[in-house]
């Protein structure tokens, strides 16, 4: 199946396809998000195997919850935030964030951080998952996807202040990965 | 971080190997069994339509059932039955000055329980009144006569009634 013939069909038209059950729109949209989402899952984990597992994981949840997209949002956005939401699942537990940190240990965030900037986009992911979990959870939530410290407090179970220090610390390990 | 990196790392993309699809495939329901599913909802009521005909039809045999032995056996206990036979063999007409049979050698007899062929000899033997001519003949057919003269519609006893009738049209 050709990317040309996949972006012709209307993202309604995809949508209302796989609701129906009908395979080749199912997989026309695996082909349409399957490269973005699966950057997504090499982002969380920390290798190939366990990114093909969450992609797979994710995609089926899709396919079984499309009936719940209400169009509100970008179908691109839902289907990250399923993503998204699978790899944290995923990571939770192995993270310890609470563990990983000691409170009087806060660190301040560097505004002016900008390391990665002159790294290709492959590399910056080799780099991400070699971070250890919980680092990589607060740094692809709050770099990448863009959560607020307090929606990363919610979502994971902890403080405001831990998601800060995690990130600044998860900022500092790259900087040592790529300085030396 | 800027938004640019932020959407450089969105937008990027990294093909999946190929059989990941195949696992997602196959861990998703299929289309034919939507259409098993929706097939199943119509049978759940062909089904219960078909129990209540059946037991409608249940009902409706034992009642037949009860009835119609009853009035049989009725009419077989009490008197014997009217029936109206007529000869089928259009060879075996009545000679009206000897009242008997013609030369043909058998006779079909017709009624409501089947067809039967008895010889001529014997039907003309059944129309007489009279006694048999041959003396010897005389005990078997008073043992057929026991056996065979008594009302039933289950033996050739049907025989009297239609030579009564052919009589009666000579």
């Amino acid at each position: 199946m050709s990317q040309q013939s996949n972006h012709i069909i209307s993202e309604s038209d995809l949508i209302e396809g796989c609701r129906a059950g009908d395979r080749k729109m199912q997989e026309m949209l695996y082909q349409r998000f399957s490269g973005k989402m699966f950057s997504v899952c090499l982002r969380y984990s920390g290798n190939n195997d366990d990114a093909q597992d969450l992609l797979q994981e994710g995609f089926i949840k899709i396919y079984k919850n499309l009936d719940k997209y209400r169009g509100d949002g970008s179908f691109e956005g839902w289907i990250r935030r399923i993503f998204v939401n699978t790899s944290i699942e995923h990571y939770r537990k192995k993270s310890a964030l609470q563990k990983a940190i000691d409170p009087a240990e806060v660190m301040v965030e560097d505004k002016e951080w900008n390391v990665l900037d002159d790294l290709a986009e492959g590399d910056i992911i080799k780099l991400i998952q070699q971070l250890s979990p919980g680092y990589k959870l607060v740094f692809n939530m709050h770099v990448i996807e863009g959560y607020s410290h307090k929606e990363i407090g919610e979502i994971l179970g902890i403080n405001e202040g831990t998601s800060k220090s995690q990130l600044a610390r998860a900022k500092t390990v790259l900087k040592k990965m790529i300085l030396g | 971080m800027n938004n640019g990196f932020q959407q450089r790392m969105q937008n990027y993309e990294v093909a999946p190997p190929g059989e990941i699809w195949d696992r997602v495939k196959n861990n998703i329901e299929p289309q034919e069994e939507k259409v098993v599913s929706i097939h199943s909802h119509k049978s759940k009521y062909f089904s219960t339509y078909l129990i209540a005909a059946s037991i409608l039809f249940f009902i409706i045999a034992s009642i037949f059932l009860q009835i119609r032995p009853a009035s049989e056996n009725g009419n077989t206990d009490q008197a014997e039955p009217i029936i109206t036979y007529k000869v089928a063999n259009e060879a075996t007409e009545v000679t009206p000055a000897s009242n008997k049979l013609n030369k043909t050698s058998y006779v079909t007899l017709e009624g409501p329980h089947g067809k039967i062929k008895v010889s001529s000899k014997v039907a003309a033997i059944f129309t007489s009144p009279e006694t048999p001519i041959k003396a010897q003949w005389n005990k078997k057919l008073l043992k057929w006569k026991n056996i065979m003269m008594t009302a039933s519609n289950t033996n050739f006893m049907d025989v009297i009634p239609i030579t009564q009738s052919v009589e009666t049209e000579n």
